[in-house]
């Protein structure tokens, strides 16, 4: 058996926000049959206690580069962090049963920013011990400001989807000046994060499509995600050659961020760029035939 | 499991772990609880399970649990959490209604967790049950 030692501290838990609704049957007594699970899948999230890395120490140091062969340990007195503080061992002890304004629980703020609770640091010894954990920094109410510069780079490595082409008829082939009628959806892309400490939203949101036909025509730019070929908001790429031509959509996403929980969202700078193509289409001339 | 120590912890972990599988079929949580660290989200989860089977009536067959550590990490200095990682082998499971109707099934599976236990007054406690952390 390896014997490893591990970091401590809040994991930082990237997720795009997916919500999966189940609808739970109705059972024979009337009620709700309940949700049952197997261990093995209710035990998927990460742990927020031990096995966050190094990485995540620094980033609570606010990005001054902590040492990862230091000796030094730095934690923040988060509620769920003292909720340990009952374990034996535990430094956790005399910073969350103080009750100071140091831990998340007893600082006041305002609706739209974030109680970050106290930085600590305990010092390991030689031999397994460690030091009485010493005040690094008071808690502190954090607002979007603090965080603009964080959300600005957590946005550009944002992993967004990119807006999916839709066909008004699906299908590999369409007629010379008649073109297709393509469009696509206009659904906003939410990540949660966590940036010095702080749970945040990030959202990308769709501010501009591109629609490039593949040919010889100049692409076409809208602020709409496009609409029937019978509305004002149609998209029409009419391809006036026969040939084949791949059909392309480069969406530019703008980001916003909040403080989750709070409500309002601030703006990002920058900008992000998706792209997503159609099967190659076959042009084909109509040919005019009469008859009888 | 008397141990204080790193081995007691080990131990500990096999023992809370092998708790969960008589309490589903039992529905006697006290042991459950009695292990449960009062932070521990997989706890109160697989306690809500237990309870719910034994307030409906139904019932649950197999899923009986296999643990091999695989590794032991030092204590975590400023918690005094042991972690382990762990495989764990989840046999096959059955939960029927009254009416013999069935409301879940699973097939055999298996899984490698993290598993964090501590002390508190003197008992080993499971302070949590989870996917390990990707480094």
């Amino acid at each position: 058996m390896a014997l490893v030692r591990t970091t401590s501290l809040l994991a930082a838990t990237t997720t795009l926000g997916l919500v999966l609704v189940g609808v739970p049957a109705s059972g024979a007594d009337g009620t709700s049959d309940p949700i049952y699970d197997a261990g093995l899948v209710d035990d998927q999230e990460p742990s927020v206690n031990v096995g966050a890395t190094l990485e995540e120490q620094d980033a609570l140091l606010n990005g001054t580069g902590g040492d990862s062969s230091s000796n030094t340990r730095y934690f923040r007195a988060t509620v769920h962090y003292c909720l340990l503080s009952d374990l034996e061992n535990t430094v956790l002890r005399t910073v969350c049963d103080e009750g100071t304004e140091t831990i998340a629980t007893g600082i006041d703020c305002p609706d739209d920013a974030f109680a970050l609770a106290g930085l600590f640091a305990v010092t390991l010894g030689t031999n397994g011990s460690e030091s009485a954990p010493r005040l690094i920094s008071e808690g502190t109410c954090v607002t979007a400001a603090d965080l603009e510069a964080e959300a600005e780079r957590a946005f550009q490595n944002m992993p967004v989807e990119p807006a999916q082409i839709h066909l008004e008829i699906e299908r590999d082939w369409a007629i010379v000046n008649f073109g297709i009628h393509p469009r696509t959806d206009d659904t906003d892309q939410v990540m949660d994060t966590t940036l010095l400490g702080v749970p945040v939203q990030i959202r990308a949101y769709p501010a501009e499509y591109t629609w490039d036909a593949g040919d010889d025509t100049a692409p076409t730019t809208t602020d709409h995600p496009g609409g029937r070929w019978d509305s004002a908001d149609a998209i029409n790429l009419p391809y006036p050659e026969p040939g084949t031509f791949t059909a392309s959509l480069t969406t530019t996403w703008h980001g916003q961020f909040r403080i989750t929980g709070t409500p309002t969202w601030t703006d990002i700078d920058g900008e992000l760029t998706t792209t997503d193509s159609t099967d190659p289409i076959e042009v084909h001339d109509a040919e005019v035939r009469l008859t009888g | 499991m008397d141990r204080k120590d790193e081995k007691g912890a080990a131990a500990a972990v096999e023992y809370i772990l092998g708790l969960e599988q008589p309490m589903m079929v039992s529905g006697n949580t006290a042991e459950w609880e009695r292990h449960s660290h009062r932070s521990c989200d997989y706890c109160a989860a697989r306690l809500d399970q237990a309870m719910t089977i034994a307030r409906r009536g139904d019932v649950f067959t197999g899923g009986s649990q296999t643990v091999e550590i695989d590794t032991v990490y030092q204590r975590d200095e400023v918690t005094g959490i042991w972690p382990f990682d762990v495989t764990i082998q989840e046999a096959a499971t059955t939960i029927t209604d009254v009416e013999g109707e069935v409301l879940f099934e699973s097939d055999d599976i298996s899984g490698e967790r993290r598993i964090e236990v501590g002390l508190v007054d003197g008992e080993w406690v499971l302070v949590e049950r989870a996917e390990i952390p990707k480094d």
